[in-house]
């Protein structure tokens, strides 16, 4: 082994454990029978039931379901309907259109909220509806969600033969029977790996959540904020780790699809 | 046995046909497609008769892949109409026209096993699953593919994934089977043992197929009628033999085998003798021509057409014959069956070949003088 190979897996290590120690510290922390203080006070899994039993937390587990699994089912349905849009038709303005889906993804979310806010506040004047709460959550979630699930759909679309779909009408399929037979279940892991991807980001949301959400829609993020002003207790180490343990369940999962392509 | 029933089949279409004016299956009238700037199609007529293997013959981009899909209603003439089994298809999608595809790239269906491919079509007819099960049955057995019924194309030969591509599209009956390149994909050797069997398998079903190709030996082999395209025009159509023995123009004649051309100009033509003499560059020739036709004025600039294996070889000695040439041989081919021989006359360089089982061209070697005999009935005038 040379010297230079030493010292990049150095670096290499100080790197991960850079990005790791910290969840992983919080996932530890979880486990630690001490209330304050940073020290080992012996294993304990009493912040989960704590947790079970605060009905803040549930109801804003359960906000945060109903946001994500709402959001996700919307966006994926336009996501989807987009992506086909843009790969099969012509319209003036068509490249525009395409970049303009790239905005959401690029975009600071802080701007991306205080726009929202400031939407509804004007749509509120004009025509008394948008209050602020679940609702307005669950559009603004779509509204960030649609751009990822478009281009994963899209890129899908891409490597689809157009032959298959003519190949389908040839043999007397309409064009309803066409996509249900043919195009959907061929693009079908693009469709489920975006969907998946719009869950996970909704889930981990919390500047957009902020920002739109309205009294008694606080979601799990906004929770632990909230909390964390207060001092970090070991209930929301618990909560975190819970969150953690979804969203790596979740980008698994993703992947998984992802290689189904192939 | 496929003959018989190739037999019978013609007999019963000569049948009909005394009967009734002859059956079209496809007539297309006036056809154009335009993509932006290019012309696609120019006002392309023509008339498919029912039961014939029809090619449509030409070069990539000549038109004839926009033609076939004008055809299957994948896409759509600018101007014109298209006619299938004497109806106006304007308004029939293609879902709804009674044509089935074979596609050059196979576009079977990734996700679906060779059956569940080959029963799409009749599902979507709402076939009894009972009939659909001895449909497919039996062109599975037709094309020879029964132990791949449940396998996926990914797991398919190039020639395993053709004849699926093909069960599935004659599996429905259309009145009209359209075939674009579907042997482009495959190598030599399978593709020759294929061309023979969609032969067998077009005169066994009676279905009139539309065959799209650029490959002229493909098409000579397996069509009743050809037509030969250029620039999204019909420049000839006619029976393989005649297309290829009377070629109207120097691109039919070049594009079906090869072709000796000589420019001259037109010295004494009869009407009713059905023969002229041509001053060319290595001299005089008489030209027998099949029916009468005018020619046109004295002097009028004219192009000849000769077929290699129409050319004779003579030794110099003795009397020179009618239409004999003097020449160098150039280069000998030796390709097997055949010897491919050039001669050089003056500028001219002319192309001889003939069967070596025949010993025409055993005698000869590089460099030795010949005479070249240009028979006047293998002579062919063209129009341009």
């Amino acid at each position: 082994m040379t010297r230079g190979h030493w010292l990049l897996t150095l670096l290499s290590g100080g790197l991960y454990t850079f990005l790791y120690a910290p969840i992983v510290v919080v996932i530890v922390y979880s486990f630690n029978t001490a209330r304050y203080g940073s020290g080992w006070r012996g294993f304990t899994t009493k912040w989960y039931s704590t947790l079970w039993n605060n009905p803040q937390a549930l109801s804003a587990a359960e906000n945060t379901l109903v946001l994500a699994v709402a959001s996700t089912v919307l966006a994926t349905v336009l996501g989807t309907m987009l992506a086909m849009g843009l790969n099969r038709y012509w319209f003036p303005a068509k490249r525009l259109a395409s970049w303009l889906l790239y905005v959401p993804v690029v975009i600071p979310d802080i701007v991306m909220a205080v726009a929202m806010l400031l939407f509804y506040a004007l749509l509120r004047d004009l025509v008394g509806l948008f209050n602020l709460g679940l609702t307005t959550m669950v559009i603004s979630h779509v509204t960030f969600q649609i751009p990822f699930v478009a281009i994963v759909v899209r890129s899908r679309l891409f490597g689809l033969d157009p032959a298959l779909e003519e190949a389908a009408r040839d043999l007397g399929a309409t064009p309803w029977q066409t996509f249900w037979r043919v195009t959907f279940p061929l693009i079908l892991p693009g469709v489920a790996a975006g969907g998946l991807l719009a869950f996970t980001l909704s889930l981990d949301d919390f500047v957009v959540s902020f920002f739109t959400s309205g009294p008694g829609s606080t979601t799990l993020p906004i929770l632990i904020y909230s909390s964390v002003k207060r001092g970090i207790t070991p209930d929301i180490n618990a909560l975190s780790t819970l969150i953690i343990l979804v969203s790596v369940v979740g980008t698994v999962l993703i992947t998984l699809m992802q290689r189904a392509k192939q | 046995m496929a003959v018989e029933i190739s037999a019978k089949t013609e007999s019963s279409a000569m049948v009909a046909e005394a009967a009734n004016p002859p059956a079209t299956a496809i007539e297309l009238t006036g056809i154009s497609r335009h993509f932006g700037e290019v012309r696609a199609l120019n006002h392309v007529d023509l008339a498919v008769r029912r039961g014939e293997f029809f090619s449509l013959l030409g070069p990539s981009g000549c038109g004839k892949t926009t033609l076939l899909r004008i055809v299957a209603g994948l896409d759509y003439p600018d101007q014109g109409t298209v006619r299938i089994g004497g109806q106006d298809m304007a308004d029939i999608p293609a879902h709804l026209r009674p044509v089935n595809t074979v596609f050059q790239s196979y576009a079977l269906f990734p996700h679906l096993s060779v059956w569940d491919n080959i029963a799409f079509g009749l599902r979507m007819k709402k076939v009894p699953a009972a009939a659909q099960a001895t449909r497919i049955d039996r062109v599975m057995e037709m094309v020879q593919i029964l132990p791949l019924a449940y396998r996926k194309p990914s797991q398919l030969s190039g020639g395993q994934k053709q004849r699926v591509a093909l069960a599935r599209a004659i599996v429905n009956e259309p009145q009209v089977l359209l075939l674009d390149e579907p042997l482009g994909a495959l190598d030599l050797k399978l593709r020759k043992q294929l061309q023979e069997e969609l032969h067998r398998l077009q005169r066994r079903l009676g279905i009139t197929f539309l065959y799209v190709t650029h490959d002229q030996d493909e098409a000579l082999a397996m069509s009743d009628r050809i037509a030969v395209m250029n620039h999204g025009r019909i420049e000839q159509m006619d029976a393989s033999r005649q297309l290829y023995e009377q070629p109207r123009s120097r691109y039919v004649a070049q594009f079906l085998g090869s072709c000796n051309l000589l420019e001259g100009n037109l010295c004494a033509s009869s009407d009713s003798a059905c023969e002229a003499m041509v001053q060319t560059t290595v001299g005089h020739l008489r030209v027998c021509l099949n029916h009468p036709a005018p020619l046109g004025s004295h002097q009028k600039r004219l192009t000849l057409a000769i077929r290699p294996e129409k050319v004779q070889l003579l030794p110099l000695n003795g009397h020179p014959p009618e239409n004999g040439v003097r020449g160098l041989i150039q280069d000998l081919i030796y390709s097997g069956a055949e010897t491919t021989c050039l001669v050089k006359v003056g500028e001219w360089m002319c192309k001889t070949c003939s069967l070596n089982s025949s010993g025409q061209h055993q005698a000869f070697r590089i460099g030795q003088e010949v005479t070249l005999k240009l028979p006047a009935d293998g002579i062919i005038i063209l129009e341009d």
